[in-house]
């Protein structure tokens, strides 16, 4: 098995994990929500082969508080889901747009 | 930006967990699946964020053997590119060629090593088209465990110099050329009238073929291009099928037929030419040059499945060797630099192969042409990359005529790995 689908198969196991958490205290599961994919991904935060880790944890920890935060407003999950598939296809053509201007930026005239 | 497999599996299971989360009303699952698409679109980020900063830092440095060459010669390049790679990410180099040039040794392509560091691409091409052609640019593969791209530098340090191809004029051997250009296979005093294109004047070009009317309209010198080149020296190889396998004797047929085609046209222009018979490995019979026509047909009429007494299997010759591992010298990993020292051990005292000497010998007789090689490429095509690596050596073109019942997806498969310039199907 190569080390990615070990990965992977280690962030199914802990996600189901943290839908059982969350069954008992939904505080426990946003924080395993943030622990969980950093420790299966832990190449991702050591010194030698991080890229600017800080930045990265900090931004994963309050874009899932923040996303928690609006999940418990709502009493259901409908809208929030559907915030969150338009937060999704935003953040895919932001970051197509920044590929695209990157390209352009380098690719001159041939 | 492409998905790993690894991240399209984590969308997957994000999405999964928001469907679950829909259908059951589950706020965990919202959570787990809100939190896996902040981690992807985190990594994003990070991801164009690196790749920003590392091809900022590309410094090109790219050197020629020469900027004026002539058409169909070898250029050496050697391009020097520094870049500066971010920790956890893995890049890799590719020098763009220009237009109508095609690599004949050598690779263009070199990993990055993780951190700053700067790799060297040392590579030979061959031009095939006259004119100015600019680099095409440095293509620089990035990627990490959850992303990759390709991005293409155009800038002027990544496409500069130009290489300014010459026409092969001059390389027309004095003599054979007494009654100038010709499309018809009938001898002619006159050179013919059809022209196949006009192009703009370079250092070589004949003056006659100058087009005077059209130079003056756009007050530069045009050159007209006719139909019909000359081809001097060309060789004709035909790869008999091995009596003893089963073949396709449509195939074959065809095959022959392009075969006596090819000997009976240049028979009738009395134009010169050599034919090697070959059946895989096993060299039959060469004729350099024969002028005697009772011998070449009486060599027609006997174009039929040979029994090979001598086979390769996925050979490469000692060169091939040489450039497949001289690559793993600076790579820091052990088990590739024990296998490079075992190799070169090997490599230093390994003699070429019988077939390879005897296909050495034949073209060492003949002036740099082209080469036509008739084959039904089946079974193993070693032989095949031997003859087009002696060619491109000896700086000739090789052209492959295989019969359409044989030319599918595993035979144009096995051609690929051959260093042939093109394919023609019969």
């Amino acid at each position: 098995m190569v080390p990615s689908e070990r990965c992977f198969y280690q962030l199914c196991i802990g996600e189901l994990v943290i839908v059982l958490a969350g069954l008992v205290s939904i505080p426990a599961a946003v924080a395993l929500q943030v622990l969980v994919p950093l420790a299966v991904f832990r190449e991702l935060l050591l010194p030698h082969s991080a890229f600017h880790p800080v930045p990265f944890v900090a931004s994963l920890a309050l874009g899932t508080l923040a996303g928690t935060g609006l999940l418990l407003s709502f009493r259901h999950t409908t809208i929030p889901l559907l915030l969150l598939a338009m937060f999704a296809t935003l953040a895919l053509f932001s970051l197509i747009l920044a590929e695209t201007r990157l390209q352009r930026r380098y690719g001159g005239t041939p | 930006m492409k998905f790993s497999r690894c991240s399209r599996g984590i969308a997957a299971l994000a999405v999964v967990l928001s469907l679950f989360a829909f259908f059951f009303d589950s706020i965990p699952a919202a959570i787990a699946s809100g939190g896996l698409v902040m981690f992807l679109a985190a990594r994003a980020t990070l991801f164009l964020s690196a790749l920003s900063s590392a091809a900022g830092s590309l410094g090109i440095h790219r050197a020629l053997s020469a900027l004026l060459v002539r058409q169909g010669s070898s250029v050496t390049v050697e391009t020097r590119v520094r870049v500066t790679v971010p920790p956890g990410f893995s890049a890799g180099i590719t020098d763009l060629l220009p237009h109508g040039t095609v690599p004949s040794s050598g690779k263009n392509t070199a990993p990055v090593r993780n951190g700053g560091s700067a790799c060297r691409l040392g590579y030979t091409l061959a031009p095939l088209t006259p004119g100015e052609h600019p680099f095409m640019g440095i293509c620089l593969s990035f990627s990490d465990p959850f992303f990759s791209t390709e991005l293409v530098c155009r800038t002027t340090d990544a496409t500069a110099p130009s290489l300014v191809v010459l026409p092969s004029a001059e390389y027309e051997l004095a003599g054979r050329d007494t009654y100038g250009e010709k499309e018809t296979a009938a001898v002619t005093a006159l050179a013919s009238p059809d022209v196949r294109s006009f192009r703009e004047y370079l250092p070589g070009d004949d003056l006659k073929k100058i087009d005077w009317k059209l130079s003056a309209k756009y007050d530069t010198l045009y050159v007209r291009e006719y139909m019909g080149r000359a081809e001097h020296g060309t060789i004709l190889i035909i790869d008999l099928p091995d009596a003893t396998l089963p073949f396709s004797p449509e195939a074959f047929a065809r095959l022959k037929g392009a075969a006596v085609s090819a000997i009976a046209t240049r028979m009738s222009s009395r134009e010169e030419f050599s034919v090697l018979l070959i059946s895989g490995p096993n060299l039959i019979s060469f004729s350099p040059l024969e002028p005697d026509t009772r011998r070449l047909v009486a060599m027609m009429n006997q174009l039929a499945p040979v029994p090979r007494f001598h086979h390769l299997y996925r050979y490469r010759s000692t060169p091939s060797l040489k450039r497949r591992f001289t690559p793993l010298t600076g790579v820091p990993d052990p088990f590739s630099r024990a296998l490079c020292r075992i190799s070169s051990a090997f490599l230093s005292g390994r003699p070429p192969s019988t077939f390879e000497s005897q296909v050495a010998r034949a073209f060492h007789t003949l002036p740099p042409s082209l080469a036509h090689l008739f084959t039904l490429a089946d079974h193993d095509t070693s032989h095949i990359r031997i003859i087009s690596e002696q060619a491109a050596a000896r700086g000739m073109s090789i052209r492959l005529h295989i019969p359409r019942e044989v030319y599918d997806q595993a035979s144009r498969a096995r051609i690929s790995r051959s260093l042939a310039a093109s394919v023609e199907v019969v």
